[in-house]
């Protein structure tokens, strides 16, 4: 019997009587009545103790398998401009740094004609009048990648010194939905964009614009040009035809934003990453498969950008396919003009962009195992290139498990048979195995990954938690050094200066695994046979911090000794920022500011620096009515 | 009042099962699920937009719960271990303790991507429209939570 099965007819038992039912429309009625008559302000209730401000609705669903009718073939819609294209291009277009294309990048094959694309999707149409939601999906591991040499918030020096976004690889920026040159925060929260001016003693808002339709996903901010990029979607056709919008505004002058231009792409907002002044915009689109038959929904499948049609030699093609993963790039100098584009005839899936390439990865299965298929793309100057692919058994647990350094991609995975398996595993520029090491820490799972040079620190953990060192310094001949045995776990760690790793987790009882509260831990890594642990403290009235799921919600200021987060409280409803000291001296951690959120709808928080001042930026839930009282950047005092 | 009524009715009839089976995953518990489908209700009849498709209103109405349950969840923290740990049990999935046991030992995370999947047999995209999170977010918890509910239920998951 499967699992939904049995999932189901548990759930069967749980239902509504009738009295229960009708209780519940008395209740519901009298309570709309109620407001009705004394024009209360919408959304308080009885029934919950503070106010609650609901999100917004929103749009649009998939509807669930319609059935295909096949009438017979159309004829394609005519193709301008690609037509058909050799399957091996060699090309040098206008500014000579494309490189040649390969056709094949190990599963991934390029279409030499749009006739290839569509019988893809008909393909897949077939599929889907047949029952599509019970084909097993391909999961992925969450969010973004990438490898840290010794990354913090640390930002940028000099007069207006200010902190920035906590990312994955240095000098591969990331969005965020909040963003500071040191004199204005930048801040999106659903569909509006925020500007305060935090120079004076208090944060004041100079600026509140709508500008999406629903919800801005990220924001950007390029400060020697002296702009904003603002991330934000649309959909259409009941969520079918999303597309995603990146518009750029000039912000020299922060109180009146001047919109410069809007980059256009479709599918709905995945991710992105800016490097040496190059956006590349990450999104993925379902195609409208089950009504495949109809002209515009044919249409529909070859992406435009700003417009213009993507060249059927950018996609990669499967032979059958209902959803493209779209890639494309441009200069912040340029940000209407798109650079080049990549379509992926598959699922999602994650990012990691290293300093030298881009590793888009995905999980698959069999029967028998879960393997992760990682395929590398050289980005150079906004060129994406397909260099090769390779597999390795498992799934990626975590962001910073997959990291490239010096062209060797090493990754560090975690499979499960009779009991897990943790593996590394060390690739050349070609994607071709140098090495690794099989089969560590089994019964245990990874839960945190670090790369500090050619030193590798990973946490694993069941019930007590390892942290392992490996020296990948010969690719070929990955070393298991040190391994240290403590309780708990962490689930980020940072690089915290020489010879020091910060860890952020949890501590937990040995034997019955039961949460004992958020743990900071100091490592001392000098010596990768030892790695030692020089300090210790448990928060006992939290029980878990956002940095668990949230590399961005880490603020660590290097330099200065910082380092700050967001925990969640045992003892109240409310949530924690929390900014701590780590002390060198004296091998202790000292908290230097601490704040109780005591709006509990929450959803992110950002520790900020400008200079030697400290500010909280958040974003919540639902705003309209709560959003008056609460502002959205406040200093962080002691 | 005569129409609201009705529409209240609608409501509780088509989706106060599927919304009250949902609240009582997240929350683990009866009377907070009770709570949460009359709160979703009153939403409902107050801030409704208007809807493109019964698939579009079901959704919105998830989506709502979701969000209420998130709040009590927060809420509730004044709560201690032991007080939860009774309602663990629940009456209802006694026969389904296994499974009932290792779902509800899934963080709230994981449960409802769970239940969105297995219950209402939606695919992650349309999960992560409804929580509004990211596509990849879901797959990651779908499959760390299929992987945790599959080591306590060995000898009954099936990969189909």
């Amino acid at each position: 019997m499967t699992l939904r099965r049995r999932y189901r007819e548990m759930m069967d038992q749980v239902t509504l009587s009738e009295e229960e039912k009708q209780r519940i429309l008395e209740q519901a009625l009298s309570s709309v009545k109620e407001e009705k008559e004394e024009k209360k302000p919408v959304g308080k209730t009885a029934y919950f103790k503070k106010g609650l401000a609901v999100a917004a609705a929103f749009a649009v669903l998939v509807t669930g398998g319609v059935t295909v009718k096949m009438t017979g073939l159309l004829t394609e819609p005519a193709d301008e401009g690609a037509g058909e294209k050799s399957r091996t291009e060699a090309q040098s277009v206008d500014t000579g740094q494309r490189e040649a294309r390969k056709a094949v990048v190990g599963d991934y094959v390029r279409a030499a004609s749009y006739d290839e694309i569509y019988a893809a999707v008909r393909k897949e149409s077939l599929w889907k009048s047949l029952d599509y939601f019970s084909r097993e999906k391909t999961v992925d591991k969450a969010t973004t990648e990438g490898t840290v040499k010794n990354t913090d918030t640390t930002g940028v020096a000099g007069a207006n010194s200010h902190s920035d976004t906590n990312v994955v690889t240095e000098g591969v920026y990331e969005g965020d939905f909040v963003k500071t040159d040191g004199s204005y925060t930048y801040q999106c929260m659903e569909d509006c964009l925020y500007i305060y001016d935090i120079r004076g003693s208090k944060p004041k808002e100079i600026v509140k614009k709508k500008i999406a339709p629903r919800e801005i996903h990220t924001l950007y901010l390029d400060e020697e040009r002296g702009q904003l990029l603002v991330v934000w979607g649309k959909e259409k056709n009941g969520g079918r035809d999303g597309v995603t919008y990146v518009t750029s505004y000039d912000v020299t002058d922060p109180g009146n934003p001047k919109e410069t231009g809007v980059y256009q792409q479709p599918g709905y907002y995945e991710d992105a990453r800016i490097k040496d002044g190059i956006f590349y915009l990450f999104t993925n689109r379902y195609l409208a498969v089950e009504a495949f038959w109809k002209k515009e929904k044919r249409q529909q499948v070859i992406p435009e950008i700003n417009g213009k049609r993507i060249a059927c030699d950018r996609f990669y093609v499967r032979p059958e396919a209902g959803t493209e993963y779209v890639v494309s790039s441009f200069a912040l100098d340029h940000p209407e003009d798109s650079i080049d584009q990549m379509v992926i005839m598959n699922h999602g899936v994650s990012v990691y962009m290293g300093e030298n390439a881009l590793y888009l990865y995905e999980e698959e299965y069999d029967k028998e195992s879960e393997k992760t298929k990682i395929t590398k793309f050289t980005y150079r100057d906004g060129y994406l290139n397909g260099v090769g692919m390779a597999k390795v058994t498992g799934a990626i647990l975590d962001t910073f498990a997959i990291n490239e350094q010096d062209g060797y991609l090493r990754v560090l995975s975690t499979s499960w048979e009779e009991e897990s398996r943790n593996r590394l595993t060390v690739f050349d520029e070609k994607m071709e195995q140098t090495g690794g090491i099989e089969g560590f820490a089994k019964g245990e799972e990874i839960y945190a990954a670090r790369c500090l040079g050619n030193l590798i620190y990973c946490v694993t953990y069941h019930n007590t938690d390892p942290l392992f060192v490996i020296d990948v310094s010969d690719p070929e001949n990955p070393v298991m050094k040190g391994e240290l045995k403590v309780t708990g776990f962490a689930d980020y760690l940072h690089p915290f200066g020489e010879n020091r790793l910060l860890g952020i987790g949890l501590e937990t009882d040995p034997t019955t695994g039961e949460n004992r509260g958020v743990k900071l831990t100091m490592y001392d890594v000098a010596d990768p046979l030892k790695p030692e642990v020089i300090g210790v403290k448990v928060l006992k009235d939290l029980y878990a911090s956002d940095a668990q799921y949230d590399y961005k919600s880490v603020f660590a200021d290097v330099k200065r000794g910082l380092f700050g987060f967001t925990g969640s409280s045992n003892r109240t409803e409310e949530k924690q920022v929390l900014l701590f000291r780590w002390e060198e001296d004296r091998h202790t951690f000292v908290c230097k500011k601490q704040k109780l959120l005591t709006y509990y709808g929450y959803e992110n928080t950002r520790i900020l620096r400008q200079g030697e001042r400290f500010f909280i930026a958040h974003r919540y839930y639902d705003s309209v009515g709560m959003r008056r009282e609460i502002p959205l950047v406040e200093p962080f005092e002691s | 009042m005569d129409e609201i009524r009705e529409n209240a009715q609608r409501i509780l009839e088509e989706y106060g099962d599927m919304l009250f089976r949902y609240a009582y995953v997240y929350l683990k518990e009866r009377e907070g699920a009770e709570d949460i489908v009359q709160e979703v209700l009153v939403r409902y009849l107050k801030k409704a937009p208007v809807f493109e498709s019964l698939e579009h209103e079901k959704a919105w109405l998830l989506r709502v719960t979701s969000n209420l349950c998130k709040n009590q969840i927060a809420y509730n923290r004044l709560r201690t271990g032991e007080e939860l740990r009774e309602e663990l049990i629940a009456r209802e999935c006694e026969d389904y303790s296994v499974v009932w046991d290792a779902v509800s030992d899934l963080p709230d995370k994981y449960r409802r991507v769970i239940h969105l999947y297995y219950q209402e047999g939606y695919s992650s995209r349309e999960i992560a429209e409804i929580l509004g999170q990211r596509e990849s977010t879901v797959r990651s918890l779908l499959r760390r939570g299929r992987q945790k509910l599959k080591a306590v239920l060995k000898e009954v998951y099936d990969f189909a």
